[in-house]
């Protein structure tokens, strides 16, 4: 009976393939959107799991959790050295971390930061050792795998965070060397070369005491109420090349990750950096949220065109069922006067849904992971975001599920007219 | 006996076409039904096969009574014992001639035998058919075909539904030929319904149903 349904299908091959791409249409734009928002989505979560807080320049604290947690956008600015200082003094805060950034790799950013940070998404070092010196660098697994980077090579970085906006702005003076690389984790430090905070400086020809960052600590208390003015600048870069021609070159840093003791300071923190300094705390549960309602909205509207679509697809495979079941009447009571039971009869009729929507399934399931492999290599943003073609959600298993059922419903009124064949009449009309 | 038919009573919208009607069909033996349009020759072929459900009576195919079988009684009693030709429905139209033969082999016994289809074929004159599709086929070839549809599941009786009717004279002859050749050559018993005189000299055995009412044969 599988044959027989398959020879029918093939037998009316032009509708049978518009009704599978429709459904393979449908299928592949559930997947996408299936992937695209559970990758996300997962990737937001796992990214920022470990950060309370994040403080930084004033200005958009999306764009400041972007740029510091998820590394897809600019900064919105720098903030003192000083304030790192004054953060750590609270006593709420159990950690805090700084980033530096303004410099890319081959399109890979340069974070200068401690090794604190890479422990957040616990990196751990597969071949080397974290970086100690200034000029020392540690490559993510991606990047290291991206560049074919090895240890003791050593690197330029250019300024600006994405490679064309460095190109022929090479650091030449102040290479990096490779001294280590991280094994996979899985979160955005894959994508990241992880330096000190000093070498960032060094770079930028931005003169500081050694240890500066410990140094600061010690000083918290001394600058604790002080205020700072930015400009619109967004990379050390720009502010320290417009300072440097003052003969003024403070050193700076682009934002610092926290995390809390206590809930105590998840009340109080935020408030005091927005209220009382120039700076701005962001909480990047709340940003994440927010990002993702806004995506949702539009995920939402996509994924009902989409069962839309795979509806139309049902409706489409009955209509072509009815019709054949209606012309091939004479057929299906030849197949009952060969010896063919109602039932096998039935279950020809409802294979050929079955057949049509599982074709038109795996079709989309294929065709979506295919978009994805192809949208990865054309589009950065998405590697950035970590979503990977390879990667098999249940959920496309639920959506098979549903249009393989969608199939049989299709197949179902039409295969029952079989149970109300009047052979006798039937074989009559034909003869 | 291949066909014993006992006190037979059926009628159609409450107007009686067979009352009280007896026949017995002896096995390998070849018969022609005929009769005027409107004389239950289709009717009584339908009975016989258990695709319609006598009124009154006994209807014994091979010994088994279909008429008072179950639905899927009747399935099994017809797919191994009787092969069916139609005047127009032939082949199913989704399947070349070789795939019908294997499918009519698999429905009725389960199993296949491709050198039973090839020597059927052949003996028909249409083994170069094998691949062709049912539209791809003249009217001669088609009917040929269904004969080896009917055959190759080797039944007991053999029953044909105005086979030649559509048939030019050539193509009609070399059809009544062939189904009785083959009749005789696979020892199967043949029942040709028609209403085509040309076949009339082919058969000494006639069953003439002469109206509405036939009481006995």
């Amino acid at each position: 009976m599988f044959g027989l349904a398959l020879a029918y299908l093939r037998d009316r091959s032009l509708t049978t393939a518009l009704n599978v791409l429709l459904l393979g249409i449908s299928v592949a734009m559930l997947v996408l959107l299936v992937q695209f928002a559970n990758q996300f989505s997962n990737r937001l979560d796992r990214d920022a799991e470990n950060v309370d807080l994040v403080v930084g320049a004033k200005g958009s604290p999306l764009q400041l959790i972007l740029s510091s947690i998820f590394h897809i956008d600019q900064p919105t600015g720098n903030i003192p050295l000083e304030s790192l200082a004054m953060v750590r003094s609270d006593p709420a805060v159990k950690e805090a971390i700084p980033l530096a950034l303004g410099d890319n790799f081959d399109g890979f950013r340069i974070v200068g930061t401690e090794a604190g940070y890479a422990r957040l998404y616990g990196g751990e070092i597969a071949r080397g050792k974290m970086f100690e010196k200034p000029m020392d660098a540690v490559m993510g697994a991606s990047v290291a795998r991206t560049t074919g980077a090895q240890l003791g090579q050593k690197f330029i970085g250019s300024h600006g965070l994405e490679t064309a906006e460095g190109d022929g702005q090479g650091h030449d003076h102040a290479p990096f060397t490779t001294v280590g690389i991280l094994a996979p984790t899985g979160s955005v430090i894959d994508r990241l070369i992880l330096t000190s905070i000093e070498s960032i400086w060094d770079v930028h020809g931005i003169e500081h005491d050694h240890a500066e960052t410990d140094h600061a600590d010690h000083e918290a208390a001394d600058h604790e109420a002080e205020e700072y003015s930015h400009g619109s600048g967004h990379e050390l870069d720009e502010q320290q090349h417009a300072l440097s021609a003052q003969g003024h070159l403070e050193p700076e840093i682009t934002a610092i990750l926290l995390r809390y003791r206590n809930a105590a300071g998840a009340m109080r923190i935020p408030a005091m950096i927005n209220r009382q300094t120039e700076m701005q705390a962001a909480s990047p549960a709340a940003e994440t949220a927010r990002l993702l309602s806004l995506f949702g909205a539009g995920i939402e509207g996509a994924r009902i065109f989409a069962w839309i679509l795979a509806v139309t697809g049902g409706l489409a495979i009955f209509i072509a069922l009815l019709n054949m079941a209606r012309a091939r009447e004479g057929d299906l009571a030849l197949l009952r006067v060969m010896g063919a039971s109602k039932l096998q009869v039935f279950g020809t009729i409802l294979l050929e849904g079955l057949m049509t929507a599982a074709s038109g399934a795996i079709l989309g399931i294929i065709g979506a992971h295919l978009a994805l492999l192809l949208a990865g290599r054309n589009f950065q943003t998405l590697s950035d975001l970590g979503i990977s073609a390879t990667r098999f959600d249940p959920a496309e298993l639920a959506i098979f599920a549903t249009v393989l059922l969608i199939g049989a419903i299709a197949a179902l009124i039409p295969a029952a007219r079989i149970f109300r064949i009047n052979l006798a009449l039937t074989l009559a009309r034909s003869s | 006996m291949v066909i014993k038919i006992e006190n037979l009573d059926y009628a159609i919208r409450g107007k009686p076409l067979f009352e009280g009607f007896s026949l017995s069909v002896e096995a390998q033996s070849h018969h022609l039904l005929v009769g005027p349009s409107g004389s239950g020759k289709t009717t009584l072929i339908n009975l016989v096969c258990g695709l319609l459900s006598p009124d009154h009576g006994e209807i014994r195919v091979a010994g088994e009574n279909i008429a008072a079988a179950s639905e899927s009684g009747r399935d099994k009693i017809r797919r191994e014992n009787i092969g069916m030709v139609f005047q127009t429905l032939r082949l199913v139209s989704a399947l070349d001639l070789s795939a019908n033969l294997l499918l009519a082999q698999r429905l009725a016994r389960g199993s296949t035998d491709g050198s039973l289809i090839h020597s059927l074929l052949e003996r028909l004159g249409i083994g170069h058919r094998a691949r062709a599709k049912p539209h791809e086929m003249s009217q001669g070839e088609a009917q040929r075909a269904a004969i080896a549809r009917a055959l190759v599941t080797r039944p007991r009786l053999l029953i044909a539904d105005e086979p030649t009717s559509s048939l030019d004279k050539s193509n009609a002859r070399q059809v009544a030929d062939l189904l009785l050749e083959c009749a005789a050559d696979y020892g199967v018993t043949l029942l040709i319904a028609t209403h085509d005189d040309r076949l009339d000299p082919l058969f000494s055995n006639r069953i003439a149903l002469t109206g509405p009412v036939a009481k006995v044969a």
